[in-house]
């Protein structure tokens, strides 16, 4: 019997199942793991809690074979693997449940249950689909599940499609599943079916590795709780004995080096709200209202895919909202399209700029003046000479280094690529500009150098709604932040108030 | 003419006229590949057959060939810029052709009429690929291969499925016959349309939308652009062209032989894929697009001086359509 690693052994029933040993992963300049040991044992419901980017999701794709850790074993009943494949993982009777469940929605319910196994029931070399059809009945039963399995899974219920996918890791006969946030497209009553569901599996001395956002769930069902922070096992507790408070402390932890100027409160509320939010909502968003005002920089927090981005789509016109009212300057706005949004001076830079935020086949100054190429028409004609002077002025502006303004946009770093696309909006009649992870995948210099940038467009009287998952952020910018919670905004932290602690206890409340 | 200046003064600039083409400071040479391609199909059948092959009739025999395959491969590259397939600019070519002859020969409809015709069929064709793709979201591939079999049907229905050969005018014949020095209409028509496409593509702002939706269709669309829009006029701008094409080409040749846009086909997108590699990295432009089609003309015609039997055509064609798709694949990898 091996010791357990961790900080506290479990119980007598304490058969490790499961074991990280000091693995590690690094990608560029993060270490997104950093030296992670922990023990899960034989029939638990082991938690898995950190902030967005404290390395939960990382740990999980080694385990499953995504990512290949640069140091460390795991080992799997006492057994070192390391899976190249889901498929190598199921036979190892690891299963896996994701957020959202891989299956081919136009097969049926069978059909999925035995991707990637062989039909068990045939006559002649063919498959006998009545007894397949029972036996996934039966599968289904065992998880609670009284549906047609004939029926196509698209026809299912999310929540029954999660348990579809439970089933399915049960099929496979994991001893192991990990559930990575399963309840997070979940309604609550059928959150609450699941969780008895997953109780059943821990009376089968199934060992469960739930990762969640969700405090409230894991005080609920689990037994202990690994906490993560930058890359690194902060603790394992029992549940019964670590209040909530700990927990959320040891999420938070202290950020010894402040990367980040003082804050400088330069934004200030001046005159009439520029974009008010009435009751807007949709499937994912409810009841949304706040206010906008020149000159402010307002943060919009949210814990996994709470629909921070939904917002700002919606209100950029990308995305339809199915109820409320959006309006700028009082004016009552209806966006259809992108373009209606940029004519009424509503700008937004995305979350992942090689999906939607550049052309690449393009140059960096075509790619500047996007948005605007019609405004530089002149007899039909584009006004070229003007067009590459604008966009390498705007691109001096905010500090875009690059070989040329006719060079690739492939060709910069992924923060010059940012300030580049922040060059678009430098001189524009922006009134309201959205921003959705404007330091995503940015080197700690430019990060600093687009925050410059975002309290210049704020000094200037824009308005600016920036949606994050990164809390220091807020901290850095913010004159207010809003905290999307339970799909609406469940709370309001403004001015000195705005700290991540302050953030976080908001946000798991 | 102060927009000509400006045009002219851009082409001299160091980022010259076919855009992507300088990186940095470097020159990518690889760009110049099929210009060197082509100069060596040159040499090699000059010095082979140097009677035959670099003879005046050859030289303007080859230039006047390929004419009309050039203005419809000019119609396709504006539909492969905008990041979409169109294959049936060749249908639509045999269904212009297919209209015109019928219409001046059995109703006897004056040209105006049936360029008209011609015209509203090719920018309607256009229409329907371009609504189906966009509105309906279907792959460009699939509806236009449909739409491809609808109009050949429609060829073979108004043809009678026949060739007609007689009763055209002698205004219809002498618009696809006349010559200055043995260079023939079809010639002249291409510039002209070149040259108007060419100047769209790159010099306004229709242009760089159909190039930004192609690059990369949600940026796009996040930019502002309508991107919808964009997909739809390239289309109605290929299968007007290749109406256009499909009646040139009837007038040229005094007769109409059914469906013969489909040999077409092939060479316009090997044409236009060369062209995307030539002068250019991995862009579809226009200039590229006519030197694809003569260099592939070219390699044809010296083939066939050589005493290649006639179907070393579309190997040569195939051939070269491999091997610039390649050579598309290969400049990404490398870039």
């Amino acid at each position: 019997m091996t010791t357990i690693a961790n900080d506290r052994p479990v119980g007598s029933s304490g058969e490790i199942v499961l074991s990280f040993r000091n693995v590690s992963k690094r990608f560029g300049a993060t270490l997104a793991v950093d030296n992670v040991s922990v023990d899960v044992v034989k029939g638990e419901i082991h938690a898995l809690v950190g902030e967005n980017g404290a390395g939960k999701s990382t740990l999980v794709r080694i385990l499953a074979g995504d990512h290949v850790p640069d140091q460390g074993v795991i080992e799997v009943n006492g057994r070192q693997v390391r899976f190249r494949h889901p498929d190598e993982a199921m036979t190892h009777g690891v299963g896996f449940v994701h957020q959202i469940p891989a299956f081919v929605p136009s097969l049926s319910v069978t059909e999925n249950l035995m991707l990637g196994l062989p039909f068990k029931f045939r006559r002649a070399g063919l498959i006998v689909w009545s007894s397949e059809h029972e036996s996934a009945r039966r599968t289904l039963a065992s998880v609670g599940l009284s549906i047609d399995p004939r029926k196509p899974l698209e026809l299912l219920r999310p929540h029954e499609r999660q348990l579809v996918a439970v089933a399915r890791a049960m099929k496979h006969g994991s001893r192991i599943i990990v559930l990575d946030e399963v309840s997070a497209s979940l309604s609550e009553p059928e959150v609450r079916m699941l969780f008895e569901k997953i109780k059943d599996l821990r009376e089968q001395d199934v060992a469960v590795i739930y990762v969640s956002h969700r405090l409230g769930e894991i005080f609920e069902i689990a037994d202990r709780v690994t906490i993560m922070r930058d890359g690194k096992r902060i603790a394992t507790h029992e549940m019964s004995s670590i209040s909530r408070r700990q927990v959320v402390n040891e999420i938070v932890g202290r950020n010894a080096e402040d990367l980040f100027r003082p804050k400088q409160r330069l934004s200030k509320r001046r005159g009439e709200a520029r974009l008010v939010v009435r009751n807007l909502g949709d499937e994912k968003l409810n009841d949304i209202s706040f206010e906008l005002y020149p000159g402010e920089i307002v943060g919009v927090s949210g814990l996994g895919a709470s629909g921070r981005s939904r917002l700002l789509r919606i209100l950029f016109g990308a995305q339809r909202a199915s109820r409320g009212d959006i309006r700028i300057d009082g004016e009552p706005c209806r966006f259809r399209h992108a373009s209606d949004a940029l004519a009424a001076g509503v700008a937004l830079v995305t979350e992942d700029r090689i999906a939607d935020g550049f052309v690449p086949t393009l140059p960096i100054w075509q790619n500047v003046t996007l948005p605007w190429s019609a405004s530089y028409r002149h007899r039909g004609f584009m006004q070229i000479k003007k067009e590459m002077r604008d966009a390498e002025r705007h691109c001096r502006t905010v500090g875009v280094r690059m070989p040329s303004i006719m060079a690739q946009m492939t060709q910069l770093s992924g923060g010059n690529q940012q300030k580049a696309i922040f060059a678009r909006w430098i001189s524009a009649s922006v009134r309201v500009l959205l921003l959705d992870e404007p330091t995503h995948g940015v080197d700690i210099h430019s990060k600093a150098q687009i925050y410059d940038i975002i309290r210049g467009l704020a000094r200037d009287g824009c308005a600016i709604l920036m949606a994050s998952s990164e809390l220091e952020e807020f901290e850095a910018l913010c004159d207010r932040v809003l905290i999307l919670r339970d799909a609406w905004i469940a709370d309001e932290i403004a001015g000195s108030e705005i700290n991540k602690d302050k953030i976080l206890h908001a946000l798991l409340a | 003419m102060s927009v000509n200046r400006e045009s002219r003064e851009d082409a001299s600039s160091p980022q010259g006229a076919w855009g992507a083409t300088w990186s940095t400071n470097n020159y990518d040479w690889g760009v110049l590949a099929p210009i060197i391609f082509f100069a060596s199909l040159i040499i090699i059948f000059g010095a082979l057959e140097p009677e035959i092959f670099l003879s005046r009739e050859n030289v303007t025999s080859i230039l006047n060939n390929g004419a009309v395959l050039a203005i419809m491969a000019c119609g396709l590259t504006f539909v492969l810029a905008v990041g979409e397939f169109d294959l049936s600019v060749a249908a639509a070519a045999s269904f212009g052709g297919a209209l015109a002859a019928v219409l001046v020969t059995q109703t006897g409809a004056p040209f105006a009429v049936t360029a008209l015709a011609v015209a509203a069929a090719g920018i309607a064709i256009g229409l329907l690929n371009g609504l189906l793709v966009t509105r309906f979201e279907i792959p460009a591939l699939i509806v236009t291969i449909g739409v491809s079999s609808l109009l050949d049907g429609m060829t073979l229905w108004v043809t009678g499925n026949s060739v007609i050969f007689t009763g055209f005018t002698e205004l219809f014949l002498w618009l696809g016959g006349w010559r200055i020095a043995s260079i023939q209409a079809p010639v002249f028509y291409l510039v002209f349309i070149a040259v108007i496409l060419a100047i769209v593509l790159r010099y306004t702002a229709t242009g760089r939308h159909i190039y930004a939706a192609g690059g990369n269709r949600a940026a796009s669309r996040m930019a502002g652009i309508r991107v919808e829009r964009q997909v739809v006029l390239a289309f109605v701008v290929a299968g007007f062209l290749g109406a256009i094409a499909g009646l040139i080409y009837t007038a040229r040749q005094g007769s109409l032989t059914p469906l013969f846009g489909t040999a077409l086909l092939l060479p316009t997108f090997a044409a236009a894929f060369l062209g995307s590699v030539t002068l250019a990295r991995r862009r579809f432009h226009i200039l590229g697009t006519v030197i694809g089609v003569y260099l592939i003309e070219t390699g044809t015609v010296g083939l066939l001086i050589l005493g290649a039997p006639a179907y070393t055509q579309q190997l040569f064609a195939g051939a070269v359509l491999i091997l610039a798709t390649i050579g598309a694949r290969y400049r990404r990898l490398a870039s």
